[in-house]
C-alpha cells in the first residue's frame, strides 16, 4: 500500500512538471483538480548583494575580498498527492563577484550559477510553526579568473550534487500585516566535482589527459551550505522578501584548497503573494500555497 | 499536551541550531596565513617555489640551502624595496629564464641562460643581405623565395597567431623550391598552440611529438606519468610540405621555440641547425606573495619525443652545430643561414603536380 502511494506520488510529481514549467510564464498559475483544491505556483524573484572571500589555491594562496551580485528565482508548488505536505521546489540563481588582492594589485572576477530541484515534506507544529524537511538534485558551476596568470588563469567550479534540505517558519504579525518568518537551509551531501591535480595546465586537459579529473565529494572534502534567514511581507496581491544569506562552498581535492563565503542582503518580490494574508473572494481551503 | 509542545519546540530549536552550528563549521584544511612582513613575504615566496616549481633534481638545487642564505640577509633596516632584490637573487639561482617576480616598479628576470652564449643572428644582416629588403609577410612570418630556388621563412615570436590560411598561401608560392628553411632564432616563445598548426603541414600521420607531466603534490618528486603531445597532419585539402626542411636555431630560442624544435628534429626530413636552444622546457604558473608581487616559475615539465627534458635546450642536429660570428655578421655574412643554402642548394626541384 505505502509502495503503491509513493509510486502514485513520483508519477503526479513526473506529471505535474510540464504545468510547473508552463506556469514560470506567469507570475502565478493554479492547478486545481476536479472537485479539489487549487496549488498555485509560489515564485520568487529576488536579488542580492553582499561580501564575498574567495581562497583557491590553484590560482593564489591568498584570500581575494570584494563583492558579489545576484539574481535568483525560485518556484514551488503544492504536489497533488498530498497537497498540504508534499512541496516540490526548483530554484535557480547566478552570481557575478569582482575581488581584490590583500595588496589590492590583482583582481579576480567570479561567474557562477546553481540549479537545484527537489521536493520537501512539511508539517505544522504548534504555535504555527512549520517545518520540512526534503532533499534536491542541484548542479552548481562556474568559474574565477585571476587575470594575470599565465597557464593557470582560471578556477573552473563544475559539482552535481544531492542535498538535505529544511526549513522551518513560522508567521507573525506587524500591525496588521502578516509576515512569515523562515529560515532554510541547504546542504549538499553528496557530490561529484571537477579538479585539476594539483600542479595540472588546463593545456594538458585539452591535450587529452582527462585522467583524476573527477572526485566524490562528502561533507569531509566538498562541504557547502547555504542558509536563508528572511521576512516575508504578505501584502495579498503581491508579497515582498527581505533576508540575509550566507552560503559557503569549500572543497578540497589534490591538495588544492578552494573556499568560497559570501555574506549577501536578498531582497525580493513574490507576485501573488504567499497566502498568509486572506482575500474575501477566495475561500481559503480551496488554495494550498507551497511556503507556507 | 504542554509536554509535548514543550518538547516539540526543544527539537525545533535543536534543528535550527544544529544549522547554525553548520554554518560556523570551520574547513578541515586551514592555508598558512603568512603575514605581510619582511619574513612573511620571504618565507611565502619561498614555500610557493619549494612545492611547486618542477626542475629542482634535474639541477641539483638545494633549496633550503638557499632560502636559509637569502633569508640570512634579511635584517631591521632591509625595506620593501630591498627584500624584493634579494627575493630576485634568491630565485635567479634557479637559472630559469621562465621565473620571473613582478612587482609595480620591476620584473626580476634571469637573464644569463642567453646573455653567455653568442647571439649568433642579426635580424638586420638578415634582411639586408639575405632579403633584400623585399619579402613577404603574414601572420608575424616573413618569407620569399631565396636565389637558387631556396624557400625560406622567418618566424620570430610563437605570440604570432598561425592562421591556416596564411600557411596554405605561404606554403603554396614558395612550393617551387629545392627545400625550406625555417628560421626561428631569437624566437622567445609564445602560444604552445602554434606548434601545431606548424607541424601539422610536415607529417602525413599523427605522432607523438613529446610528453608533458605535471606536479601531484608539494613534495620535489611528486609528479604525474608523462602525457603524450600529439600532432595531427593538417586536415585535408590544406597544403603541405614534403620535402627536405632546414630548421635555423640560436641560444634565443626558448620556450615554445625550444618546445617547436624538439618535434621538428625528430622528424626524418628535418635537420637543425645552428646552435642549442636557450630551453625553457617548463610550462610556467604563476601564484603571488601578500605584498602582492606576482611569481611566475616552470611548473610542468615538457619532454621531446625520446622522453627526455629540454630544460636545458635542444641540440641542433648531428655535424650541423654552426655559429654566425658578430664580425662576420656585421660584414653581411651569415654562416648559419649559409650552412642551410649549402645544405639545399643542390637537391632536386619538386616534380610538377600529375595533370590527372
Amino acid at each position: 500500500m505505502m509502495k503503491h502511494k509513493l509510486l502514485s506520488g513520483l508519477l503526479m510529481a513526473a506529471s505535474a512538471l510540464p504545468a510547473f514549467a508552463q506556469s514560470e510564464a506567469s507570475a502565478q498559475s493554479k492547478t486545481s483538480l476536479p472537485g479539489g483544491e487549487s496549488r498555485p505556483v509560489t515564485s520568487v524573484y529576488a536579488v542580492e548583494m553582499g561580501s564575498h572571500d574567495v581562497l583557491a589555491t590553484y590560482l593564489s594562496p591568498l584570500h581575494y575580498k570584494g563583492t558579489r551580485y545576484g539574481v535568483s528565482g525560485e518556484w514551488s508548488k503544492a504536489m497533488p498527492f498530498s497537497p498540504e505536505h508534499a512541496v516540490m521546489q526548483f530554484d535557480g540563481a547566478a552570481h557575478f563577484s569582482r575581488m581584490l588582492n590583500p595588496a589590492q594589485t590583482a583582481s579576480m572576477v567570479g561567474l557562477t550559477a546553481d540549479f537545484n530541484w527537489g521536493m520537501s515534506w512539511r508539517t505544522r507544529l504548534p504555535y504555527d510553526i512549520q517545518v520540512t524537511a526534503g532533499g534536491a538534485v542541484g548542479i552548481y558551476g562556474g568559474a574565477y579568473w585571476l587575470l594575470r596568470n599565465g597557464n593557470n588563469p582560471v578556477e573552473a567550479i563544475a559539482n552535481v550534487s544531492l542535498s538535505l534540505r529544511a526549513s522551518v517558519s513560522r508567521p507573525f504579525r506587524i500591525g496588521r500585516l502578516p509576515v512569515l518568518l523562515r529560515d532554510e537551509v541547504r546542504l549538499p551531501s553528496a557530490s561529484l566535482f571537477f579538479s585539476p591535480e594539483y600542479g595540472e595546465t588546463y593545456y594538458e586537459i585539452y591535450l587529452g589527459n582527462h585522467k583524476g579529473l573527477l572526485h566524490g565529494g562528502w561533507w569531509g572534502n566538498n562541504f557547502r551550505i547555504d542558509n536563508l534567514l528572511s521576512a516575508t511581507l504578505d501584502f495579498g496581491r503581491t508579497a515582498m522578501t527581505v533576508g540575509y544569506r550566507f552560503e559557503a562552498y569549500t572543497q578540497w581535492a589534490c591538495q588544492l584548497n578552494t573556499r568560497l563565503t559570501s555574506h549577501s542582503f536578498v531582497i525580493g518580490v513574490i507576485p501573488g503573494g504567499i497566502g498568509l494574508k486572506k482575500r474575501p473572494n477566495r475561500i481559503p481551503s480551496e488554495v494550498v500555497y507551497s511556503i507556507y | 499536551m504542554m509536554k509535548m509542545k514543550r518538547n516539540i519546540i526543544r527539537k525545533a530549536a535543536l534543528t535550527v541550531g544544529v544549522g547554525m552550528a553548520l554554518t560556523l563549521l570551520p574547513s578541515c584544511h586551514d592555508e598558512p596565513d603568512y603575514g605581510n612582513d619582511l619574513y612573511g613575504n620571504f618565507d611565502a615566496l619561498w614555500e610557493i617555489v619549494d612545492q611547486r616549481y618542477c626542475f629542482f633534481r634535474e639541477k641539483d638545487i638545494d633549496w633550503a640551502d638557499i632560502g636559509e642564505r637569502y633569508r640570512a640577509l634579511i635584517d631591521e633596516e632591509t625595506t620593501s624595496i630591498d627584500l624584493f632584490f634579494i627575493c630576485s637573487a634568491m630565485i635567479n639561482e634557479l637559472r630559469d629564464g621562465h621565473v620571473n617576480l613582478s612587482s609595480r616598479y620591476d620584473t626580476s628576470y634571469y637573464r644569463e641562460w642567453w646573455t653567455a652564449y653568442p647571439q649568433d643572428f642579426n635580424l638586420r644582416t638578415l634582411q639586408e643581405n639575405y632579403l633584400e629588403f623585399n619579402w613577404l609577410s603574414t601572420s608575424g612570418i616573413m618569407y620569399k623565395q631565396l636565389p637558387g630556388e631556396i624557400a625560406y621563412m622567418y618566424y620570430p615570436s610563437f605570440s604570432y597567431t598561425v592562421g591556416e590560411t596564411s600557411l596554405d598561401y605561404i606554403l603554396a608560392i614558395l612550393h617551387n623550391s629545392r627545400g625550406l628553411i625555417i628560421d626561428i632564432r631569437d624566437n622567445g616563445g609564445g602560444a604552445l598552440t602554434n606548434i601545431s598548426t606548424l607541424v601539422g603541414r610536415f607529417i602525413d600521420h599523427k605522432i607523438t611529438g613529446g610528453y608533458i607531466l605535471h606536479k601531484t603534490g608539494p613534495g620535489h618528486g611528486d609528479f604525474s606519468e608523462p602525457y603524450p603531445v600529439e600532432y595531427e597532419p593538417a586536415e585535408p585539402g590544406r597544403i603541405k610540405w614534403d620535402g627536405p626542411v632546414v630548421l635555423l636555431t640560436n641560444r634565443s630560442c626558448f620556450s615554445a621555440a625550444n618546445d617547436f624544435t624538439s618535434v621538428m628534429k625528430s622528424l626524418p626530413n628535418v635537420t637543425v641547425v645552428g646552435a642549442k636552444t636557450g630551453g625553457g622546457g617548463g610550462l610556467p604558473f604563476s601564484s603571488e606573495v601578500p605584498i602582492g608581487w606576482s611569481i611566475r616559475f616552470s611548473a610542468c615539465p615538457l619532454l621531446s619525443p625520446e622522453g627526455e627534458c629540454i630544460e636545458e635546450g635542444v641540440d641542433p642536429s648531428e655535424g650541423h652545430e654552426v655559429h654566425s660570428l658578430p664580425e662576420e655578421l656585421a660584414a653581411g655574412k651569415d654562416a648559419i643561414l649559409d650552412h642551410a643554402i649549402d645544405l639545399l642548394k643542390d637537391l632536386p626541384l619538386p616534380e610538377p603536380p600529375d595533370e590527372d
